[in-house]
This record gives C-alpha cells, structure tokens and sequence, in this order.
C-alpha cells in the first residue's frame, strides 16, 4: 500500500453540471494557516463561492474535508467536516462528522471534496484514487439513509470495507432546510446541509479509499504524544463520564441548574427529567457503546428501545426532541430519533421547530387544523374519546388529523413524516421556525438565531453560552464554544455574570475553530486542556477567580499543546500553540467575514427575546442573558467595528485576504 | 355549580406531624380509654413499626390490652372474630389499628361485634344497618393510598360463605387518623407508587362525579397537588419523612373526598379486576385512571381540564388553551404513570400485571355490576367496559 505521509493537498473537484471533475492542489501555505478540517475547507470555499448564491442553487458548493488528524489512529480520528452555504440560514454552514466517509476519502488520496454545480438527473457520485464515476440514482430516490447507504456500497463485503457513503434521505430530496447528510450512522448535521445535495440532485457520495496508508510524518514524536492523549482522555472525569452514560450525561446537571429547555425553553428544569437522563437510560436501555471509528471516548451507545436495538438519542436529541416538547419517555424520542435520522434530517432544528409549532397552536397563530398526514400514520396512544380530534377522518381520502401539544407524544411522529415528506403543513415546518415566526409571527419564541435553531442548553443559566450562541457563525450552535462546560459542568467560571465572558467565548471558539481543522473531536478538549499538569495542579479555587478577574492570564493555565503537538507530529510543520490558537482564530475571522459578505450585520447576533426579556419559569434569580453589555466587549475583542464586521486590520494580521482569489 | 343539594361529613380528628403518634395515650385518655387493642399484620410488625408504636406510650400510664398481629392481606370475618375473642378476653375497651387497609378494615368490623357484642357480621353488612356509638377507634396507616382512615366503609370477606361484605355507616368513622411518617418510611418503592396512585384515583374520581360537592372538591383538589408534588421523591426516596408525611395527608384527603361523594368506573374496573384476577387495588386504579378520564371525558371535559391547574400548576394550566385542558390532565397521568413504571415498574396495563385476555369479558361483567358505577358521570355498559379494558391491556 502506499503512504501518505501526514496529509494529501490534493482536493478532488467534481462538477455535477457537466459530470466533469479534476484536481487541484491547496497550497502549503493555506495548509499551515487553515490546518486542514473546517479551516482549509473554509479558505477553499472562500476561494470559490460567490456571496449572494442561492444555497439550494446550482452555484453553491459542499466542501468536504478530513484533517491530518483523520485516518492516523491517534484518538478520535475518525472525524471529518462539511462546509456550505445553508438553506436554512443563508449563510456559511459547517457540520462535523465521526461516520466513516472521511477516512476513505482520506486514504484515496486526498485532502478535500469539492462538489459543485447541479446534476440534471438524480445520480450517485463514485470515486475512488484515480477514477470518477457518475451513477443514476432513479432507483435510490425515496430511499431512507439507512437503505440508500446498504444499496450504494459495493456489495463484495472486502471492497465495501474500503468504501464510504456520504447519503441523504428523503428530507434532503424534498429539500427540507434542516436535512442531515448521513455517513454510517453518523450525520453532518446541522445546517441543512442534506438539502444542498438534494438541490444538487446528488443522493449520495461513495468514497473508495483504503489505497494509501496515512503515516505520520515524525512517527515517534507522533507515538508519544498518542500515548500522552489516550492517556488524558483515560484519566479524565468529565471524558469517562461521557463514555459511561454518553452525552445524556449533562441531562442531570443542566436540570438542575434550570438550563433544560422545556416547553419551548419556558420552564429550566422538569421532575421527569431523571428519565432521559444518561443513568436512566443506561438502566433501562441495557445500552453499549456505538461509536465513532475511531474513537477513545465512546460517547456513542446504542440499546434496546421499542423492542429493537436503536442508537441512544444524544443529549440534544433527548433535550430537543424531549424535554422541549414536554417529552420524556424514552421510547417515544427513540422513534423520534430514528425517523428523523432514516429522513435524514437535523434533530435539533426538526425539535426547536416543533417547539416553535405547539407554543403558536397553544397562542392561536397556527390553527390545529392545519396537521393532517398520510393514512399510514398510527393511532393515539389514548385516543377513545369522541370529541378529540385525533380520530380517522374517512370522508377525506383516509387523511388523519393530528394534534400536537406539550407533554403529549402523540402527533410528533406525525409531524416528522409530514416535514420530512414535505406535505401538507410539513412543507413549512421544514422552513424551519425562523421562517415560520415570519409568516405567523411569533418571533420572540422562535428558539434560534440567524435562522438555526438553538442547543439544549438554555443560556439563562450560563450568559457566556448566550453571547457564544449570539454571535456562532453558524447560528446558535453550541458548538462554537461550549461555555456551559467551563460556567457550569466544571464550576470554573460563574454563569451569571458578563465578566470574563467576552474573553472565554473568543478564546474557546478559536480554540474550537483550530480543533475542527485538525480534525478531532471536540470532546477531547476537556482531556486534552484539563489534563496536562498544569491546568490539573493549579488550585481550582485560584483558576476560578483568575478567570473571573484575570481571564487573559487563566488562558495561559489551560495547556493544549497537544493539539499543535499531533499536528506537528503528523505534518512536519512546527507548530506552537500561540500559532495553534492563532490558525482557530483566522478560521473564525474568515466565517465572520464570509458572513458580513453575505449581510450578516451586529443586528444579527442577537437571542431570542425570550432569552433577553423573560426569565425562566419559578427561576428565584429572575435571570435574563445581559447580551449587549458582553457583546460591545466582544466585538473590540475580536478587533469587528461596532458593526460587527472585522476590520481590515485584523484580516491583514490574520493574513486573510479581503478579496477571495476566484481562481479556482 | 353548587349542587342544588349535598351533604358532607367527617368527623375523624387529624393528628398529623413528625412524631405525631407520642401523641396516642393522651389522645386514648380523651376518648375515655384505657386498655387499647392494637390491631396490626406481620409486615407492620417486621419493619419494626409496632415497636415504635409501643414506645410511644412511654411512661404514660396507659396499658395496651393486647396486641393481634397476624391480619391477612385480605380482611376475613374468621380473624374479626378471632380478633373480638381476644379483645374480650382481655377487656379491652377501644381499638387501634396499625397497618394498611387490611388492617384498618378488620379493627372496623371488631368494632362492629365489640360494641353491638355479636358474633355475626353478616347481620350488619350493608349501608347505614349500624345504630350504636362504637367503642374508641384510633387508626394509624402504614400506607398512603386507601384512606380507610376516614371513610364510612369497610369490606370483609366471608371465607365460609364465599362472598365480600360491605359496611357502609358513618358509625364506622375512627374517632382520629394518625398520621406519622414513620409508619410509611419502610414502604416498598412499588407499594409507595401503587398507594399513591389509589389515593389519586380517589381525589380525581370524588372530582368528576355526580355526587361531587364544593367540600368533596377542596379536599380532592388538596390531595391531588400534594400527590403530584411529592409521589415521584417519594418512590425515588423514601426515607424523606416530609415527602412521606406529605403522602400520607394526601391520602387522607383523598378518603374524606371520594367518602363523600364516591368513585366512578375507575374503582369499578378496580374492584372488578381485582376480585377475578387478584390485582392489587392501587396497581388497578393506576392502571385505569387514564382510560377511565378518557372514557368520561364526552360528559365531563371541563371538571377534568380543571384539574389540570393542580395537577400541572398554574403556569402549565395558563398556557393551556383550554380546549386542550382535558386532554392534558390525561396526558399528565399517562406521563406520571410511566415515569413510575420506569423508577418502580408499576404496571402500566393489564398484561403486565399478570391478566389474561380471556379474563377481560369476565372482568367486564363484573365491572357494571359494581356499585361504584351509580355515581359515574357517564353510563357504562359492558361494551363499553370491554372496549376500556382492551385498550388497558
């Protein structure tokens, strides 16, 4: 087999339009700035799309890359990201993913994905080291994501191992705004990025790899500082608490601090909650670990729901698609789960929409009569009685109507097939709930900001994650930087208060930015960061009030040089972790900037106005996030004018230039 | 609507606190007793509960005539009258009865015997038979959930006639009710739930009657919030003697309301069930509960949507619309039903709880031959019943 050795520039380009495809060469240049991951695939778009294209158009493009990181057996590296312009917010979209795709398109040879244009017919792309292959796909259209991966892999079980599937499910063919693109049984999810491939006609990507061998550049420095992160992630408390009870972990916590987002984010905290939280669920679901390939944190688990073997829903699946709606019956979310997941579509933005549906049904701007489905759906789990409105209505060709209400599961099953489907009412709910609020009004309870719909993690209860979801460049992601880990899980930083929030939130969100180009899994950053000696021997009692009084000093306490150290072990290229933290924060710039290209404006950052004027239900402290003071500081931080938008100084620093090359 | 005629009664003095039984000689002495009979079972006895009841008399000078602690699970006129043999034999001159349901039913009948000093309690079944004062009745429950402790009934069996036996006189009224968290810290996480929930299907049955009063309705709706407040700490941590305490008032509120206004289908479905398939009776109203609302609901829509404000509280009531209200208070028992499935796995349906199907038209007949069934908001006919017990299967 041949070797890569630490990273491939190569990116291969296929044009759907005229079934065409080259390769193009990043530059080592871009390589050290953008590090690879979501950084080179941000730089490559910015080279390449327009402002102002219509994401479901022919001319947006989905960008594709693993990191160096990918493919080399250090921990968690089987990650790779996906970079466009979303349907639902109009703006940049980038989504992370553990599925198998990146490692084959890795150990093909390269270091990116480049899709563009519109293929006329449905079709499959097909690629392996040398070749292309444009496959029809009229057969696979109406496909779940589960059935259109088991159809496209080869079917000799030794060469599918060297294969992996990118692939969309129905929500992304009915161009739903919120659809996933599913790898294995991992998703890209956010963004809608699904329906970009959808308008593209593209119903799935198969990567034939397995032809290089991904080798470190410095094999032994590389092997030590493995060793040193498994080690790490072995010893940390917050990392095997994720690996015992997966991300439903935070279920207890986040309860108990009123940040679960119930009702539409009304109330904080809910006496059901202790059955969706990660012990129960452990308990009760007899579950195992079903990860990501590879992965040291085994955050992922699947168990028995329904009678069946089923992915445990995530935390953000239990919280949105759960505790949100008044839901807390584990099963129930299972199904949820699984049909958004078989459509292919984003549990998040299908639960903070559905959230949006029932508070307008329950204030009158959306009429109950509006849900009906297809005569497949079941019927109510209490249903008897003669005045609901759940019962068979025969007399219009075997519709049903459903209901949808806070606390009841019935309905939602409903609903997610609708939106999927994209019938009848679906069709609007799969705007999203921005769009949504527009044309019904009800803004103000429309959970989401530039049009994506906000995490499980109410920022009442922590302001730094209300300024960080305020101004994510993908909308309220909580992945931007997880303030909640720092204000809340590890108690290091008090939540209820603007200090030292500005600071943290840009330190994090570089830090995060330069973690995703890697590319590896943002959960080892409270391995990697609260570990070293450093961090985990400076009393918790002096870290605690430095970072309140002196966070730029605190910054220095978190030691990551393992982050630049792989890197470097893997390339070649020195790398120090100013340079490290430096390369997250260009990342960031050029987003924000790609973002001001297309309008986004301080106007834009902003949080529901339930987050700034309500405060959560029987909460004593009356909270409410104090956004404008924390971005004002925000904003000089990151060297925005009072607009938001970055001066030309900062990009000059970044070395980002303010006109993209084109030249690709 | 105020009824355009009511009645309303209970007379049991409430004793409620931490260490609300020290209180008992003194309480005895007011009633003019002196040598108390207790009236107790094994499982009492075996979570050392008698002991503590017995400590309590301390140095108060009182005596306790005797002690039975050997009452079945299911009250039989042989132990009433095995019991009044020892109270007599003793000299006995009041009763106390320490334990669940059981327990408190059998005291009751030894009552009846003791005070009209008879050896036949099939002469005095049936409703408002009794005519004497009886001698001083103290109960003390161990459980939250039947509210025996201020109700005007009892239910014995037969054994050798092979037929149940219901007292109905407000005669049969303990002069207190006791209530002492103590008694129930032991209870079983299962047991706490399935009491629980017999006690929320007292409150919410007395609540959409047709004999359902303002008085029944105070004390109902009292009962529900402190159920819906405190019975999943309770089944989660039992040892909390405020939560137990909370209980145990709850339950007793749900007795003086559905004693004053009865049940409906619910206990219908209960008793039915119970007696051909050996339920436990608080494992057959969670089971029914829901099903039951469902089923009254074309007759009651807005009693059962009111009960959404104590059941959920007031901002979850609020943001109801209230054409919705109804639906959510059921859909508010369904939730709690599971969730103390899944933190106790009380059964949620009849195959669970050990049913066969074939037992269902058999369960059903029985079900609209019960009396609870008079006061029911909406007729029930054995369709119907069946179509209820298939959905509960």
């Amino acid at each position: 087999m041949e070797e890569i050795k630490g990273f491939s520039n190569k990116i291969i380009e296929i044009n759907l339009t005229d079934k065409s495809w080259s390769v193009s060469e990043a530059s080592i240049e871009d390589r050290k700035m953008f590090l690879g991951g979501k950084g080179l695939g941000m730089k490559l778009l910015y080279d390449r799309l327009k402002p102002g294209v219509d994401p479901l158009g022919e001319d947006n493009i989905l960008i594709i890359m693993p990191g160096v990181v990918t493919g080399t057996g250090a921990p968690c590296s089987g990650r790779f990201e996906a970079i466009s312009k979303s349907p639902l917010t109009g703006i940049i979209a980038t989504a992370s993913c553990g599925g198998p795709f990146g490692i084959q398109l890795k150990t093909a040879g390269y270091g990116g994905l480049v899709i563009r244009g519109k293929s006329k017919d449905k079709c499959v792309v097909w690629f392996d080291h040398n070749t292309v292959e444009f496959r029809d796909a009229t057969d696979l259209w109406g496909l779940d994501t589960v059935e259109t991966q088991e159809r496209v892999l080869n079917s000799s079980k030794t060469e599918s191992k060297k294969e992996a599937t990118l692939a969309i499910g129905p929500a992304g063919e009915n161009l739903v705004r919120f659809a996933n693109i599913s790898s294995g049984h991992r998703f890209l999810g956010r963004g809608g990025l699904g329906a970009v491939m959808g308008s593209k006609n593209l119903k799935a990507v198969v990567a034939k790899g397995s032809h290089y061998k991904i080798v470190p550049a410095e094999p032994e420095k590389f092997q030590k500082v493995k060793k040193k992160a498994t080690q790490f992630i072995k010893n940390d408390a917050v990392t095997i608490s994720l690996g015992k009870f997966g991300t439903a972990t935070n279920v207890k916590f986040v309860n108990k601090e009123k940040m679960l987002p119930v009702w539409n984010y009304s109330f904080g905290d809910h006496e059901h909650a202790f059955r969706i939280s990660g012990e129960m669920i452990k308990e009760k679901h007899d579950t195992k670990v079903h990860t990501c390939k590879p992965c040291s944190i085994m955050c992922g688990h699947k168990g028995t729901f329904n009678g069946k073997e089923s992915p445990v829903p995530e935390y953000e699946t239990l919280t949105l698609l759960g505790s949100n709606l008044g839901v807390f019956d584990t099963n129930a979310i299972s199904r949820f789960n699984d049909i958004c997941n078989k459509a292919g579509m984003d549990t998040i933005s299908a639960g903070g929409t559905l959230g949006w549906v029932m508070e307008a049904v329950e204030k009158g701007l959306v009429s109950p009569d509006l849900f009906v489905s297809s005569k497949n759906s079941k019927p109510n789990e209490l249903s008897a009685n003669e005045n609901s409105s759940d019962d068979l209505d025969k007399t219009q060709s075997g519709t049903r109507k459903y209901s949808l209400m806070f606390g009841s599961i019935n309905g939602i099953e409903e609903a997610l097939e609708s939106i999927a489907k994209g019938e009848g009412f679906g069709k609007e709910m799969g705007l999203g709930s921005r769009a949504l609020s527009h044309k019904y009004g009800g803004k103000g309870f429309a959970i989401q900001v530039k049009g994506l719909e906000m995490a499980g993690y109410d920022p009442r209860g922590s302001y730094g994650q209300g300024l960080a979801y305020s101004v994510a460049n993908r909308g309220a992601c909580h992945l931007s930087a997880f303030l909640v880990s720092f204000e809340v899980l590890l108690g290091l930083l008090k939540p209820d208060t603007a200090r030292s929030k500005p600071e943290f939130v840009k330190f994090v969100e570089d830090l995060t930015c330069s973690v995703n180009a890697l590319q590896t899994c943002q959960f080892t950053m409270y391995a990697y960061t609260l570990q070293p000696m450093l961090t985990k021997y400076t009393p918790k009692f002096i870290l605690k009030n430095m970072m309140l009084w002196l966070p730029e000093v605190a910054m220095t306490l978190f030691d990551f040089s393992i982050y630049p150290d792989l890197f470097s072990s893997i390339t070649g290229i020195k790398m120090s972790s100013k340079e490290f933290l430096k390369s997250g924060e260009r990342i960031h710039v050029l987003e924000r900037y790609m973002n001001t290209r297309e309008g986004i404006r301080g106007r834009d950052d902003v949080l529901p106005d339930r987050m700034l004027m309500e405060t959560i239900v029987r909460d004593k402290k009356r909270r409410i996030v104090p956004l404008k003071e924390m971005l004002a500081k925000y904003y000089k931080l990151r060297g925005y004018n009072e607009d938001g938008i970055p001066i030309d100084k900062l990009l000059k620093k970044l070395k980002i230039p303010s006109q993209p090359s084109y030249s690709v | 609507m105020l009824p355009s005629y009511y009645e309303f009664h209970n007379p049991v003095k409430i004793i409620s606190g931490n260490k609300a039984l020290d209180n008992l000689p003194s309480e005895l002495e007011i009633l003019g007793a002196k040598r108390p009979m207790v009236v107790t079972d094994k499982g009492v006895a075996g979570a050392g509960l008698v002991k503590i009841f017995i400590d309590s008399f301390g140095s108060s000078g009182m005596t306790i005539g005797a002690i039975f602690d050997d009452v079945p699970p299911d009250s039989s006129s042989e132990v009433v009258e095995k019991i009044t043999s020892i109270f007599r034999q003793n000299q006995c001159d009041s009763l106390v009865a320490l334990g669940g349901g059981s327990v408190i039913d059998t005291a009751k009948g030894v009552n009846i015997l003791v005070t009209e000093n008879s050896d036949d309690l099939l002469k005095f079944s049936g409703a408002e038979v009794l005519r004497k004062k009886m001698k001083p009745l103290v109960v003390i429950p161990t459980t939250s959930g039947t509210g025996s402790e201020v109700t005007v009934v009892a239910v014995i069996s037969d054994v050798k006639r092979n037929i149940k036996m219901p007292f109905a006189s407000t005669y049969l009224l303990p002069d207190i009710a006791l209530l002492d968290p103590r008694m129930t810290l032991t209870l079983p996480p299962k047991m706490t739930a399935a009491t629980a929930m017999d006690a929320m299907s007292h409150a919410v049955e007395s609540y959409i009657n047709l004999q359902k009063n303002p008085m029944s309705d105070a004390y109902a709706v009292a009962a529900i919030e402190i159920i819906c407040e405190n019975v999943l700490k309770a089944v989660s941590d039992g040892n909390n003697a405020q939560v137990r305490l909370a209980m145990a008032n709850a339950s007793t509120m749900a007795g003086i309301a559905f004693s004053n206004s009865m049940v409906g289908v619910v206990h219908a479905l209960g008793h039915a069930a119970g007696g051909i398939c050996h339920i436990p009776h608080g494992v057959a109203m969670n089971i029914f509960l829901p099903f039951g609302l469902e089923y009254n609901l074309p007759k009651c829509r807005e009693n059962i949507g009111k009960l959404l404000l104590h059941i959920a509280g007031d901002e979850v009531y609020a943001r109801t619309p209230e054409s919705r209200r109804a639906e959510q208070t059921i859909n508010y028992i369904v939730e709690l039903r599971k969730a103390l499935n899944e933190l106790c796995g009380l059964p949620i349906n009849l195959k669970q709880a050990g049913v066969t199907e074939d037992k269902l038209s058999e369960i059903a007949q029985a079900a609209i031959n019960d009396p609870s069934i008079v006061m029911n908001p909406r007729e029930m006919d054995v369709n119907d019943a069946l179509a209820i017990l298939k959905k509960a299967f």
